[in-house]
């Protein structure tokens, strides 16, 4: 049996490789998606003051840093069992979707663009962002500005634009002033043109991408992830909603801080990317999926005319596409349409610049949930704390984890059609990359174990046979 | 000229950060200063609006305190897709302005880059002529420019 390693998987957020085991007739047999990287922050965290913990928690990523930071600060609002002020929530809205429009941006514009607008089989020495704009620049300029404006609305509002803690516990550290806000609602047109033109490309090419469509990871799950009272697009709170793969919602309305009823934690023998599961179908049958493709598929309506506007032609397509995890692309480009259309509504908002925007306390309870829709899907940070304030006990279930099953079968499928070990090409790899580019995986995020960590060491004789093996498992 | 200074590195990386550290002191003095932890495209951007731009980066392969400034060229061929340096960040830069600014790298030779705040003593002695060259590329005509070394 021949291996085909593609180390590393390259255009993804993290370090992680992949392996494709082939016949001996040149066809695959197995393909495995391995995150090699391991943090550990569970374990980190723990004998910190909970105070501490949004500041320490943004340091897990500098991708989603603010996604970590509000995700702490909603465990330790928990914690202080109060109500948040309304001008802070809406503070931490608009940062939390500037950190889903520069997020996105850097997914689609930066490192999968190169694949969708020049195509998969495209020169590698040019399938980049450089030679992307050689091909499109006004689409190239665009994308780069839209990451810019992102980033800068966080630098303006939290002090930086990389792990900033101005979201606390009770609310945020300050109030925002009129030159930061003027900021915001004049950036917002210029940024929703470069997106509508980079989904009308988009759109245009999809057919040339049938069998990606086909192929990448599509086939039938759970699809999980917050929506709000109305069924409407939330990334900030919510409710949990599962669907099934006919659309059929299984879970409606269930509080996220009762998250473990619903999900179960795996670990996979060959990564540290954990592997939750929907517990009532146990491991691995209760693959599901979350973030951008998830979402559109959960909601009734994003809930702004412009996202809707794009969400009726997406869903004629999803309907037909089967559950394709391709579409996770063009589920991007509406989410970022969505948070700028959003930004802009709250910005507008007559009590903005409010000065209340802390609720102050101390410990009330020693238990708190914060959940979140990260730019990848639902974000968990779950603490528990001691008499003092000093965190126990951490729990982290990070979006890319949630997509960790899906991402392996994904691997595994794209392989198995487009792999051909007797007459191997460049494009073949590269589609089993852009399989894993299309779930816009955050490694550095998601590599925590709780307890013992998986091991697996295999001993190899020349000729590729395992010869011995030894293995630990967390479960 | 306009002049831009990126500083890169890491400020909990020990000498790793000394870029950026340069960076945060020339931002507070008024002049037009990034600090970064690494090349970003969005970068581009603002390099393509300015007339000189001075990266300001740790060098762990030089000498510990030793201060070397040089013009950088983009890349010919930059690769740009998993990961962006200095080169390939002006590469891109040259496309967005038409013609990119003179670029000029202020790099010292770094020895510590445990997890942790400070400069190990080599580099905390060359610093202050790490800043005085970053400080100088402002005011300098790039004509009268060579690749300068300083033994700090």
């Amino acid at each position: 049996m021949r291996r085909i390693e593609i180390d590393p998987v390259t255009r993804i957020e993290g370090h992680a490789r992949i392996t494709l085991q082939l016949g001996d007739d040149g066809r695959v047999r197995d393909a495995r998606f391995h995150v090699d990287q391991f943090r550990g922050f569970e374990k980190l965290a723990v004998g910190r003051p909970f105070h501490e913990m949004p500041g320490l928690m943004a340091r897990t990523c500098g991708i989603c840093p603010i996604s970590h930071l509000v995700a702490s600060a909603k465990a330790g609002d928990a914690l202080l069992a109060v109500a948040i002020p309304e001008p802070a929530i809406r503070l931490r809205r608009i940062l939390h979707l500037a950190q889903i429009l520069q997020s996105h941006a850097l997914s689609f514009f930066y490192l999968s663009a190169p694949d969708l607008l020049l195509g998969m089989d495209a020169d590698p020495a040019r399938r980049n962002l450089v030679g992307l704009y050689d091909e499109e620049p006004e689409l190239v300029r665009g994308g780069i500005a839209l990451r810019a404006f992102g980033q800068e609305i966080i630098a303006r509002m939290a002090g930086k634009r990389v792990h900033p803690a101005w979201v606390v516990p009770g609310g945020v550290a300050t109030p925002i002033d009129a030159e930061t806000r003027d900021f915001l609602l004049a950036g917002v047109p210029g940024a929703i043109a470069t997106v509508e033109q980079a989904l009308a490309s988009f759109r245009m090419r999809l057919v040339g991408f049938e069998a990606e469509i086909q192929h990448f990871a599509n086939f039938p799950s759970l699809f999980l992830g917050l929506v709000d009272t109305n069924g409407e697009l939330e990334h900030y709170e919510g409710r949990l909603r599962v669907i099934d793969p006919t659309g059929a919602r299984i879970v409606e309305g269930f509080d996220p801080a009762r998250y473990q009823e619903l999900i179960a934690e795996a670990d996979e023998p060959d990564s540290y990317l954990k592997a939750p599961y929907f517990r009532a179908f146990g491991f691995p049958d209760g693959i599901y999926r979350v973030g951008p493709l998830a979402r559109l598929r959960l909601v009734t309506r994003c809930g702004t005319p412009r996202a809707d506007a794009a969400l009726e032609i997406f869903r004629g397509r999803d309907a037909s596409a089967g559950q394709a995890s391709f579409l996770y692309h063009e589920a991007r480009l509406i989410e970022m349409l969505f948070a700028l259309e959003r930004i802009e509504e709250l910005a507008g908002h007559a009590e903005l610049l409010d000065p209340d925007v802390r609720a102050h306390a101390g410990p009330n309870r020693r238990e708190g949930i914060g959940v979140a829709e990260a730019p990848r899907g639902t974000l968990i940070h779950h603490y528990r704390i001691d008499a003092d304030g000093l965190v126990t006990a951490v729990n982290l279930i990070i979006a890319t984890g949630h997509n960790a099953l899906a991402m392996n079968r994904g691997v595994l499928q794209v392989a198995r059609h487009f792999v051909d070990g007797e007459r191997l090409q460049e494009g073949m790899l590269n589609r089993v990359e852009a399989v894993i580019r299309a779930f816009d995986p955050c490694l550095a995020c998601s590599t925590h174990a709780l307890g013992k960590m998986p091991l697996a060491i295999r001993l190899f004789d020349a000729q590729g046979r395992v010869v011995d093996e030894l293995r630990r498992s967390s479960r | 000229m306009t002049t831009l200074w990126i500083g890169l590195g890491n400020s909990l990386r020990r000498d790793d950060g000394v870029g950026a550290r340069a960076a945060e002191i020339l931002a507070a003095e008024g002049l037009r200063a990034r600090a970064v932890f690494q090349p970003l495209p969005e970068l581009a951007l603002e390099i393509a609006a300015v007339q000189r731009v001075v990266f300001l980066d740790a060098d762990l392969d030089d000498a510990p305190g030793v201060v070397r400034q040089r013009r950088i060229a983009p890349a010919a061929d930059p690769e740009g897709g998993h990961r962006l340096d200095v080169p390939g960040l002006l590469a891109l830069a040259a496309r967005l302005a038409r013609r990119g600014p003179e670029a000029w790298i202020v790099s010292i030779g770094i020895l510590d880059v445990d997890a942790g705040e400070g400069f190990s003593t080599p580099v905390a002695a060359g610093f202050g002529e790490f800043l005085d060259c970053a400080r100088h590329l402002a005011v300098t005509p790039s004509a009268s420019h060579a690749a300068r070394t300083h033994h700090g």
